[in-house]
Parts: C-alpha cells; structure tokens; sequence
C-alpha cells in the first residue's frame, strides 16, 4: 500500500516536471534566434515563398496561440506534423527509437557485464598495482569524449584494418524483410560493433567504480569473515556471497545510465551514422524542426523520469532498509 | 551507504573534467592573447594623418562582422577573419562574432538587420539566366524584409535597367541591360562576389563512363544521372552525399537534394541542359505568340508510374493547383501566370499577368508536372493545407526514374524507368546520406560510394590517390563566395567607405591560404564562365590598400593618432558612384 501511495505520489510528479519541460522546451525553440525557412532562402526560397510556408507551418500565428494549439494537441496524442518529413512526429521517433533502443541496450549490457566484474575484480584486488590502473583507466576513458573514441575506433578497425564498416546500420543496398530479419543478420552485427564499443566504453566507468567501491565495503561484513571460516574457495566467496550483496547500487544505477544513454546516444550516432533518435534530434534542431524537436525531449525527459522513477522503485524492493519516505 | 560511496567517485570523476576544461580554458585564452596582440599592430593610415580634437561624434561605427563557425565552414570562417584584420588596418573598428547558420540566415538573409556577413550563393542552372543575380538580388523591390536584394541596394539608374531586363523578350537587349547592370554593380559595390571555386567531384571511373556534368549542379546534373554508363555488372550508381533528402512532396519541399531528386522521378515541361540553354522534354514545341502568351504542345506518349497517361488535363491542374493550394516552392514560379488554357488535344496556352523573360527557363523548367488522378483526390480528401503537409511518400511521377524505397537517414533508392521515351542508361540510384565529409570520402576509397557532389579539397584530393580508380572532374563554378555589406546602416550606406572595405579583401592571399588555390577570384555575380550573359571589362576592386587610403581622403575621410576612421565634417552619404 505504501509503495502503490509511493509511486501514485511520484507519478504525478513527474507529469507535472513533464508539463514543465514541455513548455520550456516550446518557448526556448522559440525565442532563439532563427527559423526553420529562412536558412533557405540562398537556395531559392523567395519572399512570397518564404511567407506561404511560415503560413503551411502555423507558424504565422501569435506565440501563445501556437503554445495553445501545441498543448491541446499534446493532451490528445498528437505532437504535431514533422516541418521536415510531413510526417507526425510520433511516426518519425517511432521509427528512430527502435534504432536506439537496438544500439542503447547492446552497449548497456556490454557495459555493465564489464563493470560488474572488472568492479568486483579490483576490489578483490584493492590497492594492488592493477586495482590503481584498472580505476585511473576507467576514469581516463570515462573522461574522453564519445566523438573522440569513436573516432580514434573508425581510424583504426575501419580505416587501417579493414574489419569493421565505416558506419550506418547497414551494408549499402542491401535488402531485408523486416526490422527483426535486419537486427539479426550478420551484416547488422558488424554495424553494430564499433558504436555500441564506443558507448559501451563511456557508460562502463560507472558501474565499474560502484561496482568497486560496493565491493569494498562488503568484504569487510563479518559474514564474508565467516564464509572464510567455514572454509569455501576464494571464487566462491566473491562470486555468490560478496558479488550478489554488492550488485545492489549497480542494479539501481543500470536504470538511471539507461535514462542517460539515450539523451547520450546523439554524439555515437552522429559519428557512426546511425539512424537513430539522436541523430533526429541534431538535425531536428538545426533545421529548426520545432516539433521533431519538441517530441524529442519530451520523449527522452520522459525516458529519463520513468527510468529513474523505476530506480527508486527497485531499490526500496531490493533493499528493505530503504525506506520510502 | 554505497550509493554516497560511489557518488564521492563520481565526485573525483568530475574534478577530472573540470581540471580539462580549466587547462582548455587557459589555453583558450593564451591564444585570445596573441591575437589581440596582433590586432595592436599599428595600422597602415596611423602616419597619414595627425588630427586631435576630432569630434568623437564623427568616428565611424563599430563593423559588426558575422562569420560562420570554423567546424561549419572553415572557409568563411578563416577568409572571414582575415578580411577583418584588414579593415582594422583602414582605420575600422571590426568586431568579429561567430554565428550559426540558422540564426545568420534568420538575422541576416531575411531580416537584413547585419552589417555584413558572408555567403555562397549555389549557381543552379536555373540562375544561368542572370535574373536572380541581377534583378532579384538588386532590384530595389526585392529590398523589403525576406526579399533577396540583402544589401538594400535601390538605385533608380539600376532599377531602370533591372525592369528592362526583365520584362523584355528580346535577349540582345535584355544582354545590353545585363552588361551595363554588372560594370554598375562593380563600382557601387553592395555585396561584391570574391571568390568561385574551381569545383571538383569524385566518381569511380572503374564502374562507371560517360560522366555528364552540367552546368551549377556538376556531377548531381539531371544529364548526367541520365548518361552516366556502368562498365561492369554494378548497374546501380551509389550516391554518397552529406546530408539525406527530407521531403518528396514538390509543391513543400524547400531543399535542393530533395528537388534534384523529384526532377529524376518527376518531368518538367522543358528542361535546361548541360550548359543551361532551354531545351524541349514534355513539350515537342513551345511558342511565344506575345509577350504574354505562350502556347505549348505537349507529347502524347507519356505514362506516369502507376500506367495512366500524361495529359494537357495534367499540366493544367499543375499549375491551377499550385496556385489554388498556395505552394510556396512554385509560387515563385506560377505567381505571374494569369491562366492556362487546354487549346487542343495536346496544347495548353499560358496567359502571364505581364511580361516575363525567364518563363521557359525558370518556370516552365522548374515546374514538375504532378499526376490529377492522384493530387486531386488528395486535395479531395484533405482539402489544400492536407495537399501541402501531404508526406507523398511513394511518389508517382511519369521521369525517367521510379520512387523503389526510402528508409530515412539510411539509404534512399529510384529504379531506371525502361518505359520512358528517354531510359537512363544506369539501373538505378542508392543514394547515401553521410553525416560527415570525411564518411563520403572514406567511403569513395572503400568502394562503397560510386559518385559524390561534394567539392572535394585538396586534403580529399591527397587522401582519395589511394584509389586508383577515382576520377576527378573539374567543373565551372556558376556560384560565388559574397560578401553582404548592409547599405541600410553605417558606414556602408556610403560607397567610398563600401569601396575601400571592398579594396581591402586580401584576395590572393586568401586564395593561396584558405582555398589552396581551389578557388578563383571574381568580380562579377554573372560567372565568368556564362559566356552569354559576363560583363568582363567591369572594374575590378581587387585588394590595394594604398588606392583605398586614397578614395577615403578625397572623400574627406580622417584619421586619428590611433589611425581610427573618421567622418569628413558635414558628412553625407554618397550612395552610388554615378
């Protein structure tokens, strides 16, 4: 019952930080500078031209009319029409998203398959040489940006070895069924490798120090003294007594990075040419596509608030000294 | 407990970064430092002139100089700030701010609120004939907030000519008004041209043969989709291109990849071929009976995709319908048509508002004729603003290449139509959006991509050697590097001032550092490579310091001990030079 009040509570929360974001997000597109017609007018958009397709935009009308317009629809499903793509927006992040889930999900699992037992490795390990160069690595790679890593990755397994493509999802004119036959052939896993490595790198630090850090105050609990005790092997130890208490905050932080990686996804997919929402949302806001733009946000703001609602929420489930509070 | 353990490590993580950013931020600074040094270098007029007491009312403005960010466009960025140091030597105050585009183009290009910036103006085949140079960029009605005439430059002399131009048919006189308006232009300097690239794209000549550039559009020329020949079993010409396409619905598109694209699965009544001269394509016979009447006569065997014919029914809902639903990408071109008339099985008869030169050129060649069968049952259901925002996914055109798939930011494909009266000698089209340059290049080495309309530099053209198989070709550019003085404001609304700043463009140095000597340097918008329509004998401001210290003290210009610009007394504007 306090948890069903707890969630209700935090729900309603969230729509509002939701509404809130919403407008933000419509007022700013707004007020900086720029539209989405007139950077075309070198390329032959002529002043008549200009004004009819502020017209076919809506975009002739008043600010809070718009802003009216905008949230009426919003309450209803609809985020409006794509000024690039005609399309609504829905349809066009629809067909992104899966994209990224694909690419997000691959490097997440990477990620913390790594963390959690490069993690538990150092702190096995704890202030031995290879504990210092395992975390002072984690942090130089957490600190380098994904452009660069991707970009350094390319040079080397794409341009100089030859073993990986160059980029996109895809080999160039090749033909599938499907969205699941695409996903499952050889050809996409190849495509997938690099960009989900480069991700992977960047979100792998995290749960590798908690992982580490979790680890170390575990060991020093007087049951792994009586594991000890009762004589099991070192492997055993770590592996079914330590592991599994200190995975707690990890599991808990999986659900908040998840949040991140999408909102982190616009810089991989930019460089690898991945057809995905973070792409979408760089040429949506440089072309001034306000409501791809807008449905954008509000998409990852709200990938972003569910997963760290369902954080909280696992967390006082998985650990019953939390209290929800 | 753990979680705040892990939040400290977070916390270690993040005095990282901050510890990169304040070493970024120093030596960010250190080079703002020698570059302010540099400014400081005494400027060239300081000894010509030793006044104090000069009314600091008189000093010439601030020059707000608006340049695209270096990750955007080096060149302009670079040229941009190498202009800048220049001015400063005349005595002005130059104050260099780095702009987005969409915000440069929203301020700039449409609202004319700069005071200068630069752009580079595509030399499309439609603007062979020199009307959008001369009469849209400098005719004084094209001045007004969004209108192309960005400089707001209105002389009466000019305006004369701009209507002459424009209205009459006949080209030896219309050319005599062209001649005269570019050696005006070249004095009065509103937005001089500086520089035309010596364009180059690259196509794998191992796969393909019988590359027909065009002119404006190079390797991306609807010719040459339609010549270019695949020697092997590849019969599919991989296009890797920078951006993907966005919109195929013809009357809402407003980018020219999408156009180029429509023009292959859509037909036009005439079409402007490898060197921009009008010639026939669904039309077997135009006729101008007056200058405001046209009669065309059109095929009777074409078919669009879908198997229904192609009729004068077709061609007149076009333009009615372009009209009717207010399409902003053919309003431009429909606007000085009053109607069209079906006169005869395969005639129609346009009956324009007034005289109109370029109506063969850039509307009857820029209109692509839609299937009624399809539009008007979209119109039916959805009404006029449903036809404009219709996503028109899977095109129906009657061209010589049939819509076969788009997946969005993947790979976008057209297949060769064997039924067409004119077939494509390729099978068909993938094209590739890359999101960066150096993904198109990289790819052209791989083998990946066949053909790109990028302009290659010269660190492509070194790195694409390691392909034996690349060709290069060289193309006229019909566009140029311009620089937008904004006449509106001070100190450009006198052409002493407009000329010396123009005198002031180191231009060869320039070309040999920016462009590497990819570049070529021009006087006039109309390229020296249009034959028909180049005025060469026009003045050429090119850069000379001394000549512009000099027009600037006739003027009454002074300087101060600092060698800062100022006023003559009594100063007023001299507009232009005649």
């Amino acid at each position: 019952m306090r948890l069903a009040k707890y969630v209700g509570k935090r729900v309603i929360i969230a729509f509002f930080t939701l509404l809130i974001l919403v407008s933000i997000v419509f007022f700013m597109f707004r007020v900086i500078p720029g539209d989405p017609v007139s950077m075309y007018i070198d390329s032959g958009l002529d002043q008549e031209s200009q004004q009819l397709m502020m017209e076919m935009y809506g975009l002739d009308k008043s600010i809070p009319e718009q802003y009216i317009i905008y949230m009426k629809g919003l309450f209803t499903g609809d985020l409006g029409n794509s000024f690039t793509y005609s399309k609504p927006v829905v349809d066009v992040i629809g067909e992104r998203f899966l994209n990224t889930l694909v690419l997000t999900t691959t490097s997440l699992i990477i990620a913390f398959s790594v963390g959690i037992f490069g993690g538990s490795f150092l702190a096995w390990h704890r202030n031995s040489k290879i504990d210092l160069i395992g975390t002072i690595l984690a942090l130089i790679i957490r600190c380098a940006p994904v452009f660069w890593t991707g970009m350094i990755l390319l040079s080397i397994f794409a341009f100089k070895l030859e073993w990986l493509p160059l980029g996109g999802m895809t080999t160039v004119g090749s033909d599938f069924t499907s969205f699941w036959d695409k996903i499952f052939s050889l050809d996409f896993l190849r495509h997938l490798i690099l960009p989900a490595i480069t991700s992977a790198l960047y979100s792998m630090a995290t749960p590798t120090l908690l992982m580490r850090t979790s680890m170390l105050e575990v060991v020093k609990e007087d049951y792994i003294e009586l594991a000890f005790a009762k004589g099991l092997t070192e492997k055993q130890i770590r592996r079914r007594h330590a592991m599994r208490t200190a995975l707690l905050p990890v599991v808990t932080i999986f659900a908040v990075q998840a949040g991140m990686a999408l909102g982190g996804s616009v810089l991989v997919e930019t460089v690898f040419r991945w057809p995905g929402m973070g792409r979408e949302i760089v040429l949506a806001v440089g072309s001034r596509d306000y409501p791809m733009a807008q449905g954008a946000f509000l998409f990852i703001g709200l990938a972003t608030i569910t997963f760290n609602l369902v954080a909280d929420i696992l967390y006082a489930y998985l650990d019953p000294r939390v209290s929800l509070d | 407990m753990t979680i705040v353990e892990g939040g400290r490590k977070m916390k270690k993580n993040s005095k990282f970064v901050a510890l990169l950013m304040v070493l970024t931020l120093i030596m960010g600074s250190l080079a703002g430092c020698s570059n302010n040094t540099k400014n400081e270098e005494p400027s060239i007029v300081g000894a010509v002139e030793e006044t104090e007491a000069l009314d600091q009312a008189q000093k010439v403005p601030t020059i707000d100089f608006w340049i695209q960010s270096q990750t955007k466009d080096p060149i302009r960025y670079e040229a941009g700030l190498m202009i800048a140091e220049n001015w400063k030597k005349l005595g002005f105050d130059v104050n260099v701010e780095t702009r987005e585009w969409a915000t440069m183009s929203a301020e700039g290009m449409k609202a004319h609120e700069h005071d200068v910036f630069m752009v580079k103006w595509g030399g499309k085949p439609e603007r062979v004939d020199p009307y959008h140079w001369l009469y849209s960029m400098h005719d004084s009605s094209e001045a007004a907030e969004g209108g192309y005439n960005v400089a707001g430059y209105e002389n009466p002399v000019y305006d004369d000519l701009a209507e002459a131009f424009s209205t009459n048919l006949d080209m030896e006189a219309r050319q005599a008004a062209a001649l005269e308006m570019q050696k005006l232009l070249a004095q009065d300097v509103p937005q001089p041209p500086m520089f035309k690239l010596k364009l180059k794209n690259a196509y794998n000549k191992a796969k393909f043969e019988n590359l027909t550039p065009g002119i404006g559009l190079g390797v991306y020329s609807f010719w040459n989709f339609m010549n270019i020949t695949p020697i092997t079993e590849d019969k599919i010409l991989n296009l890797g291109q920078g951006n993907d396409i966005n919109l195929l619905n013809p009357l809402a598109t407003k980018t020219g990849q999408d156009i180029y694209m429509l023009k292959n699965i859509y037909d036009p009544i005439v079409r402007l071929d490898v060197s921009g001269e009008v010639v026939n394509w669904l039309a077997t016979e135009v006729n101008e009976i007056d200058e405001t009447t046209i009669e065309v006569t059109i095929r009777d065997d074409v078919k669009f995709h879908d198997g229904q014919p192609l009729t004068v029914e077709d061609v007149k809902f076009t333009f009615d319908f372009a009209k009717e639903v207010k399409s902003p990408t053919y309003s431009a071109h429909v606007r000085n048509i009053d109607t069209v008339e079906i006169t005869g099985d395969n005639t129609v008869t346009f009956k324009l508002s007034k005289p109109y030169a370029p109506f063969m050129s850039n509307t009857l060649s820029q209109c692509l004729i839609l299937p009624k069968h399809i539009w008007n049952k979209i119109y039916e259901e959805k009404g006029a603003e449903g036809a404009l925002t219709w996503e028109n996914s899977a095109p129906i055109g009657s061209g010589p290449f049939i819509f076969d798939y788009w997946r969005p930011n993947e790979e976008f494909a057209l297949k060769a139509n064997k039924a067409h009266f004119q077939v494509p000698k390729i099978e068909g089209i993938l094209r590739t959006p890359y999101s960066q340059t150096f993904g198109i290049i990289q790819g052209l080495i791989a083998g990946e991509v066949d053909m790109t309309s990028y302009n290659m530099m010269p660190l492509d053209l070194e790195e694409v050697k390691k392909n034996e198989d690349i060709g290069i070709v060289e193309l006229p550019d019909m566009g140029s590097y311009v620089i937008h003085y904004n006449l509106r404001k001070a100190p450009f609304e006198d052409v002493t001032a407009r000329r010396a700043l123009t005198m002031a463009i180191p231009r060869q140095t320039i070309l040999d550092v920016v462009f590497d000597g990819g570049a070529l340097k021009t006087f006039t918008l109309v390229s020296e490579d249009n034959d028909f329509w180049t005025n060469p004998a026009v003045e050429k401001l090119d850069f000379n310091l001394e000549q512009a210290v000099a027009e600037l003290k006739d003027a009454g210009y002074k300087w101060d001990s600092e060698g800062k610009l100022y006023y003559p007394e009594n100063f007023e504007a001299k507009p232009f030079m005649e």
